[in-house]
């Protein structure tokens, strides 16, 4: 029998998704990108909440992660980027760890662009890059740090539809050094709640996302997420806030995390 | 695999500059414009941060003193300085073009 969640969120998604809105959720990669010589930074920080320990019969794990990332645009349909992964791990019993996890270099190639209307707009990117070689570390997120250079590689897609939007993202870091690979895949729905209509004088608006957030790792573990979030973007910047419920967990070779809660925001220089 | 990802990158980049998304005949224009300002109409401004990628784009070009974007008409209203030389059309699209819009139209007024 189906929990309640699991017919909810879906029909959530595609609800908000069918007839769609460009802007980038906050757990899904969107076909999305800056214009020639512009600079986005992203900072993301993710309190992750596991019952279970990393050696069996262990206690809980509490681990709070800092994503920051920098997108640069080169060209119109290319833009190149980093990203660095810091975390805090609270195991208990156990000591308390900081450390940063591999580096992402990444480029996203946006080789499908059709602008339908004002607002509405069709983009689909390719993207490749490269987590790089650093100590591996223990963490609630696979493949945060790996000790091996593992090539990435994926394709997103980005519609927007008046208020409404649709991201489809298929993703897979493949580990170099017997590591399970890893396999993301992705699907958000966004309703842009406030302004209704846009106007001259418009500085921001208000945005629901619904977000499925899937993992399939080569060992078999697999788990989907399901993230319900509010965002605020104005022109500069924006503001994000999610929280990650367990919508499928198959997890064998690691902790399942329970839930996360997403705080985040970008600015655009 | 050491040579795969180089390999991997330079592709999407040779792709990238072999993808051109020509601007119409009617906006490759060079001569700097005579008028106060033009009106550009553009499409794919899906939120208030695309906005902003063309207003900067715009604002660094020579002699524009203000950028006003309208994201439900597409309409996007360019003041010029009182000096020369103004914007051509063809800065004006390619402005647009490399924020990532579509853009259709150039009018002075």
């Amino acid at each position: 029998m189906l929990r309640p969640l699991h017919r909810i969120a879906p029909l959530a998604v595609l609800g908000l998704g069918t007839v769609a809105i460009a802007q980038e959720p906050i757990n899904t990669t969107a076909a999305t990108q800056p214009g020639v010589g512009r600079l986005v930074i992203r900072e993301q920080f993710r309190w992750l909440e596991s019952n279970e320990g990393f050696e069996p019969g262990a206690g809980e794990t509490t681990e709070f992660q800092s994503w920051t990332s920098v997108f640069y645009g080169l060209r119109h349909d290319f833009a190149l980027g980093a990203e660095l992964p810091i975390r805090a791990l609270d195991i208990s019993p156990g000591d308390d760890d900081l450390d940063h996890g591999s580096p992402r270099f990444l480029a996203k190639w946006r080789f499908h662009r059709a602008d339908l209307e004002a607002l509405d707009t069709e983009r689909a990117s390719l993207i490749a890059g490269v987590r790089a070689e650093t100590d591996d570390e223990l963490s609630l997120t696979p493949g945060f740090a790996s000790d091996s250079n593992d090539p990435i590689l994926g394709a997103v897609y980005t519609t927007v539809r008046g208020r409404r939007g649709f991201n489809g993202a298929l993703v897979g870091t493949f580990a170099s050094d017997g590591d399970p690979d890893e396999i993301r895949y992705d699907a958000a729905g966004l309703y842009r709640m406030s302004p209704e209509v846009f106007a001259a004088d418009t500085e921001a608006g208000w945005y629901l996302a619904v977000e499925l957030n899937g993992l399939y790792e080569s060992n078999g573990d697999n788990e989907v997420m399901f993230s319900p979030g509010l965002m605020y973007e104005a022109r500069r910047w924006t503001g994000e806030l999610s929280v990650q419920l367990p919508f499928l967990s198959e997890v064998d070779h690691r902790p399942e995390v329970d839930w996360t809660l997403v705080l985040g925001f970008r600015i655009l220089l | 695999m050491r040579f795969l990802l180089p390999c991997l990158l330079a592709t999407l980049a040779a792709c990238a500059s072999a993808t051109h998304h020509d601007l119409p005949d009617a906006l490759k224009d060079a001569t700097p414009m005579t008028t106060k300002g033009a009106t550009l109409t553009v499409l794919g401004l899906s939120c208030p941060n695309c906005a902003t990628n063309i207003d900067l784009s715009l604002a660094a070009l020579p002699n524009v003193q203000d950028v006003s974007v309208n994201l439900d008409t597409g309409l996007v209203e360019v003041e010029f300085r009182d000096a020369d030389p103004k914007p051509s059309p063809l800065q004006l699209a390619t402005a647009v073009r490399n924020s990532g819009f579509t853009i259709v139209a150039v009018k002075g007024r």
